[in-house]
């Protein structure tokens, strides 16, 4: 105690540098863009005229906004749930493994060192109408794969793009979570009657809980925002705006369409959605996270 | 009645590490059997063969008179106190208890019956609604124990249950698993490491050593006539003095040229001619055993030492002694009050005698005579 009542600066100096990062680079452009979010600004950024809550009533009502925003519920379940759930199944197996462990943990932990924009690249030629592996592999089985036409097959892109990015993540939390689990009280289980089903949805689902609860908010911000870069880089938020999730709506409408003030007005929605979404499952999940 | 029987039970691990070697037990209905031994000895392994946690990979394991050697660890009848609880820390106690009735699909009215039924018997009703960490270490082994007794197994087996306890709450839980046997009747296989755990607990010690059995008895027998070097050291607080001698036709001739005669000889003799027709061989290297409680005070005593440290135990100390020519020391355990009385302090030189008997073995560390007795002692000046 004494030692800082006597140092009250150096402790303020020390965090300073970062201190002025996270203001500089979160506090002050999330505040003007709630700012702008207000106001209405000519497209050269020469004057701006204040408009109270126009922009979030032209935005709300604006059925391009509402599609994106389905687009967005829709991609986002499909790739929590998938990213999860084979993150998972192969946490799961991979606990099992005994030898060469640790390069197959290795392998399943590379995706998450690859850049959003690169992993978009990397599907988007897999999945090339013309020159792609996986498409001409799709035609053996009279699948006619053509997701820049198709847009149902321009979301199942994005969707197997974000998965097989964000299962890496979801893997290395799942598998310290089943490696935090002591052996004892599955074979406890064992002894007491319980087969390998009952001991996984038993004992170690129950227990990998709060690692789970943990992966959704995680996910649901991932999701909600740094799909973008997999997004800008596979399909543009095409064809006709079936991969246009909030986030590459909002960047559309700024930063194309230069409508500064509705692209800030979005950007403040989408930060309200993140924020209740937390809220929710702080509030009703965490309840049922076993400890 | 056996309840459990091992015939040339053994475990081979993949590598080709043989962690359990031919063990051969039988455990009799309503004993309680401790397996004692040095940390990497097999006696946890052993217990996880009979749990049905681990392959058996030879022998034979019978529980309550069928074969278990491929039934599912369930289906063995037999019910285990881990180490560290393993209680499942998402359930209340109740459920914890519960968890193996639930799973057999019995009616509920006879769940809340034998958990509770349990439950008064380890003192531990309140604590139902709990859950595992809201119990103190003591509390948590209660529960582990009761989670055993509801399934009402043919054999209860225990991992080293105490050794995450502290050193008071040991000895309470050591007394209670004592009387909890005795009131139910129970066969239990208990591993420690433990030996005041062991001699306390047990009805029959088994020690074991490298994968193997060493000796199986009594914990008095195993006390009083340890079949080899290894027992004697294990068994007993302070470990029994065992002072390198060589050995012939019932002399024992210590470095320092001292020359004890036991009446060793006969026994010895016996096993000489019967062991190997070779001429009596002039001495052989062997080890003289004497516990540190048969050894007293005494100006006439056959051993001359220095002592070297005293510890004082509060009845009785300890007293490390030096023999002349030996590196290793020699501990007598004396009561206190003699200690003060004779105004001993670190560098007196004092004699001891023997009062108790002597342990001879042999060369492999095994026991030479059933009974050894010290008739008389001499020393020698050519050593």
């Amino acid at each position: 105690m004494t030692t800082f009542e006597r140092h009250s600066i150096t402790p303020w100096l020390l965090l300073a540098p970062q201190l002025a990062v996270v203001a500089i680079f979160f506090f002050w452009p999330a505040a003007e863009s709630v700012r702008q979010a207000f106001y209405v600004q000519d497209a050269f950024g020469l004057g701006e005229r204040f408009v109270g809550l126009a922009n979030f009533q032209h935005v709300l009502t604006s059925p391009g906004y509402w599609h994106a925003f389905g687009v967005t519920a829709l991609f986002s379940l499909l790739v929590a749930a998938g990213a999860m759930g084979l993150a998972l199944l192969l946490a799961v197996l991979a606990d099992r493994v005994l030898h060469g462990a640790k390069l197959y943990r290795v392998l399943l932990t590379w995706p998450y060192a690859v850049a959003p924009a690169v992993a978009g690249l990397l599907w988007l030629f897999m999945f090339d109408p013309v020159l792609g592996v996986l498409t001409h592999a799709l035609a053996v089985f009279g699948v006619h794969w053509d997701a820049q036409l198709d847009p149902g097959q321009a979301l199942a892109l994005v969707v197997i793009a974000s998965i097989w990015q964000q299962m890496s993540y979801n893997f290395v939390f799942f598998l310290a979570g089943l490696q935090m689990i002591p052996a004892s009280l599955l074979e406890a289980a064992a002894i007491d009657g319980a087969g390998p089903f009952r001991r996984f949805f038993g004992i170690t689902l129950p227990l990998l809980s709060p690692t789970a609860f943990f992966l959704l908010v995680m996910n649901s911000v991932y999701v909600l925002f740094e799909t973008f870069a997999t997004i800008d880089n596979t399909t543009l938020g095409g064809p006709g705006g079936a991969t246009r999730t909030l986030v590459y709506k909002l960047y559309e409408d700024g930063f194309v369409g230069r409508d500064l003030g509705g692209s800030s007005a979005q950007s403040v929605l989408l930060m309200v959605l993140v924020g209740v979404l937390t809220f929710i499952q702080f509030r009703y999940l965490e309840r049922k996270v076993a400890y | 009645m056996a309840t459990l029987t091992c015939r040339q039970l053994g475990k081979t691990y993949k590598g080709g590490q043989r962690a359990v070697d031919g063990i051969d037990l039988t455990l009799e209905s309503g004993e309680l059997m401790v397996v004692v031994g040095p940390s990497g000895c097999g006696k946890s392994t052993f217990l996880r063969l009979v749990a049905g946690l681990e392959t058996i990979s030879d022998g034979e394991l019978e529980i309550g008179g069928t074969l278990a050697n491929r039934l599912e660890p369930a289906q063995r009848g037999v019910a285990m106190v881990f180490q560290n609880y393993a209680l499942y820390p998402h359930m209340s106690v109740f459920d914890n208890m519960a968890y193996a009735l639930k799973l057999q699909k019995r009616p509920r009215e006879e769940i809340t019956r034998r958990v509770r039924e349990a439950a008064t018997l380890l003192g531990i009703e309140a604590l139902l609604e709990r859950r595992p960490r809201q119990l103190s270490g003591g509390q948590r082994q209660r529960v582990a124990m009761g989670r055993a007794i509801v399934r009402e197994p043919r054999v209860f087996l225990f991992d080293e249950p105490l050794s995450n306890l502290d050193a008071a709450l040991r000895v309470q839980m050591r007394l209670e698993i004592r009387r909890l046997q005795q009131r139910l009747g129970a066969s239990m296989l208990y591993v420690t490491h433990d030996q005041v755990e062991a001699m306390t607990l047990a009805d029959r010690l088994v020690v074991m050593r490298d994968g193997r059995i060493e000796q199986i008895g009594t914990p008095m027998s195993l006390f009083e006539t340890p079949a080899s070097c290894f027992v004697a050291r294990f068994i007993g607080s302070p470990a029994m003095n065992l002072l390198p001698v060589s050995h012939s036709e019932g002399c024992a001739r210590l470095p320092g040229g001292l020359i004890l005669e036991t009446d060793a000889l006969e026994a010895e003799t016996r096993a000489d001619t019967a062991a190997n027709a070779e001429a009596k061989a002039p001495a052989r290297a062997a080890t003289l055993g004497v516990r540190p409680e048969h050894l007293r005070l005494d100006p006439q005593g056959e051993f001359a030492v220095t002592l070297e440290m005293i510890e004082r135990l509060g009845v009785d100390a300890l007293a490390y002694c030096r023999l002349p020519g030996l590196d290793t020391p020699l501990t007598a355990r004396l009561p206190l009050a003699t200690l003060e009385a004779a105004a001993l302090r670190e560098g007196s030189e004092i004699r001891l005698g023997v009062d108790g008997p002597l342990h001879l073995f042999d060369a492999e560390e095994r026991r030479l005579a059933r009974r050894a007795r010290l008739i008389s002692a001499a020393t020698s000046r050519i050593a």
